[in-house]
């Protein structure tokens, strides 16, 4: 079983005292992060312009402003501080979080949001639980690793490639499956993007880029544009951690042969004669 | 804004919830025209309807013009069931897509989806409901006239077509030509496939005043194309609009300084959907710099795409870039008196906010 291993972060941290929260930062960089600390927030904003960060952890109420750090938020996310973080990971670590939960403008829905900690001794067990769900894999599986977890099955449309136990992760969502139809947009050397239906109907539709090696390396030949792509997602209890299981199904683009587009032309040309 | 509009205000309303726009236009009198369609994630029903419904409006009647500027799916996303529910409406598309190329392309997906990507399947379902009811679709190109009203007290209304050129329309036959020829790459082919360039631009004018519906079209290397020859076309009709949606949701490409100079009047009233998609953020922060220096009248219909239900699992896949297609409709409403002088007043609801 593949365990994660975290990697080093680039971390921003915005308190206007900063001294209260100094001890924090010193755990994190003991823990081999890099933290940069500031108590104003046009010199964060000036940062998140220039430089990228995995991780914002922001005070919300700084100079008597109870909204300071929500807004902060929503002009990087509302993509006033340009594009180069956008996509950060961030949470509050504040006096109250009514602050944050009370303010007008809702960070709940950006991506990347991790929630709410109230200062005090609690921070380092949240942030330890935070730190973990920020994208952090061991190095990707070499093909023999994953031929060696996989055991696909057949099946008379498509060949199965099981990925658990190569894609386990730690989640906080509750319990549930999920199930999603999806068609290939784009592949790349690295990555596909996909569009994805909901088949339980509570999400949505949503388009993902994800990586080449979310799916097992025999079925890789049918990755194309127009492949279908059936995904099921399972959060189990492990213990006392949550996990995630994931199962990837893809079917092969349809190839028409010429014959068939010729004829479709000429009848469309004949259906607009009539016209 | 849940009011609907006296029978002598015009009103312009655009939703769009980060992936997707619609525009739902009243022209006086109770008469609507819908430009374009996404949907409603909650209600799996095009917001346009939705809107209607919540005015007390019955599309059925009260729409006579539906319009699909053009073909990508973030603009017609939910158009069969809308064009399905608008029984009295004439149904017009860009002229891009009439040609018996883009005809055997729609007739291809219908009877191999799995040899595409799904995105031809709306015009399909249009193409399906126009031969239900024994009508045609009615193409859209430069110079022609969707409609045309008056003798009702209020003032005149058209709605003229500024785009797709000619020569765009030809252009757009010989893509898809292309695109046929080699139909082992067919769903690659179309999925690749551009049709910003063949947008339909409209003017509508009400009276002596108009107002400019930008599309999704671009510049062209072509001035037979793109806005150089769509703005040529908006001369012609003589007035300056003093409201405009701003086309392909305010991104440089779209931009042309004649647009403002020869087709607006100054600081004219604006709106914009914005454009989220994989690696694909419009309006950029530069482009709301550049919209700000021309009015700071504009709106755009969603801040950013927020979820504010429970997250999927898939956000929690490593190195996944998610992102929600059908976030909260955000929605833009101008309003005004069917007059002279009166202004344009806004009304925004909780997504929406200034650009």
């Amino acid at each position: 079983m593949k365990t994660a291993r975290r990697r080093a972060l680039h971390v921003l941290w915005v308190d206007d005292d900063i001294g209260d929260v100094a001890g924090f930062g010193a755990h994190l960089r003991h823990s081999g992060h890099e933290v940069v600390m500031t108590p104003k927030v046009d010199e964060a904003e000036t940062l998140l312009r220039t430089e990228p960060f995995d991780l914002l952890i922001v005070d919300q109420k700084m100079r008597s402003d109870e909204e300071a750090g929500t807004r902060l938020v929503g002009r990087l996310k509302d993509l006033e501080l340009g594009d180069l973080n956008v996509n950060v990971h961030f949470g509050f670590f504040t006096g109250s979080d009514e602050w944050v939960y009370s303010s007008h403008i809702d960070v709940g829905g950006y991506q990347g949001y991790l929630g709410v900690e109230e200062k005090g001794e609690n921070f380092e067990d949240w942030l330890e639980l935070k730190l973990s769900e920020i994208a952090v894999k061991d190095d990707p599986p070499r093909d023999a690793d994953i031929a060696a977890d996989h055991e696909p099955r057949a099946s008379p449309a498509s060949e199965r490639g099981t990925i658990d136990p190569a894609d386990e992760l730690e989640a906080s969502w509750p319990g549930s499956t999920e199930c999603w139809d999806g068609v290939v947009l784009d592949v790349e050397d690295d990555a596909f993007f996909v569009r994805l239906e909901d088949q339980t109907g509570r999400f949505g539709a949503h388009e993902a880029r994800l990586p080449i090696d979310a799916i097992a390396l025999s079925a890789r030949q049918k990755l194309a544009v127009g492949a279908r792509l059936e995904w099921r997602l399972v959060a189990e209890d492990d213990g006392n951690r949550r996990v995630i299981r994931s199962q990837i199904e893809l079917s092969p683009v349809e190839v028409l042969d010429e014959k068939i587009v010729a004829a479709a032309l000429q009848e469309a040309r004949r259906l607009r004669q009539e016209l | 804004m849940t009011n609907p509009p006296a029978a002598d205000e015009a009103e312009i309303s655009l939703f769009g919830p980060g992936l997707g726009e619609s525009a739902v236009i009243h022209l006086g009198a109770g008469e609507w025209m819908i430009v374009d369609s996404c949907r409603n994630p909650q209600t799996k029903r095009p917001v346009a309807m939705d809107y209607l419904h919540g005015l007390g409006i019955e599309p059925r009647e009260a729409v006579s013009a539906v319009g699909v500027t053009h073909w990508d799916s973030d603009h017609i996303r939910g158009m069969g069931q809308l064009v399905q529910a608008c029984r009295s409406a004439a149904i017009w598309c860009t002229a891009a897509l009439d040609s018996a190329e883009f005809a055997t392309l729609v007739a291809l997906e219908r009877d191999h989806p799995k040899a595409f990507t799904g995105r031809l399947r709306e015009i399909a379902a249009i193409t399906a409901v126009c031969t239900e009811r024994g009508e045609q679709i009615r193409y859209m190109m430069e110079a022609s006239m969707l409609l045309r009203r008056s003798g009702d007290g209020l003032p005149p209304r058209e709605v003229h077509v500024l785009s797709p050129s000619f020569r765009s329309k030809d252009l757009s036959t010989l893509k898809v030509r292309g695109v046929l020829d080699i139909p082992k790459n067919l769903a690659e082919a179309v999925k690749r496939m551009s049709s910003n360039d063949a947008s339909a631009v409209m003017m509508v004018t009400f009276g002596t005043r108009a107002a400019l519906l930008g599309a999704d079209l671009e510049d062209h290397d072509d001035d037979r194309c793109g806005w150089v020859a769509a703005i040529g076309r908006g001369r012609e009709v003589g007035l300056r609009a003093d409201f405009v949606k701003i086309p392909h949701h305010g991104s440089q490409d779209a931009d042309h300084d004649d647009i403002w100079t020869d087709l607006l009047t100054g600081n004219p009233a604006a709106a914009m959907t914005p454009f989220r998609s994989g690696s694909t953020n419009l309006p950029k922060s530069t482009d709301r710099d550049r919209i700000r220096g021309r009015t700071d009248r504009a709106y755009l219909t969603s801040s950013r795409a927020r979820i504010t239900d429970e997250q999927p699992l898939l956000y929690a896949f490593p190195d996944a870039e998610v992102t929600r297609l059908e976030g909260r409709i955000g929605h833009v409403r101008w309003r005004r008196r069917l007059d002279e002088t009166s202004p344009w007043e806004v009304a925004v609801d909780e997504v929406a906010c200034p650009v």
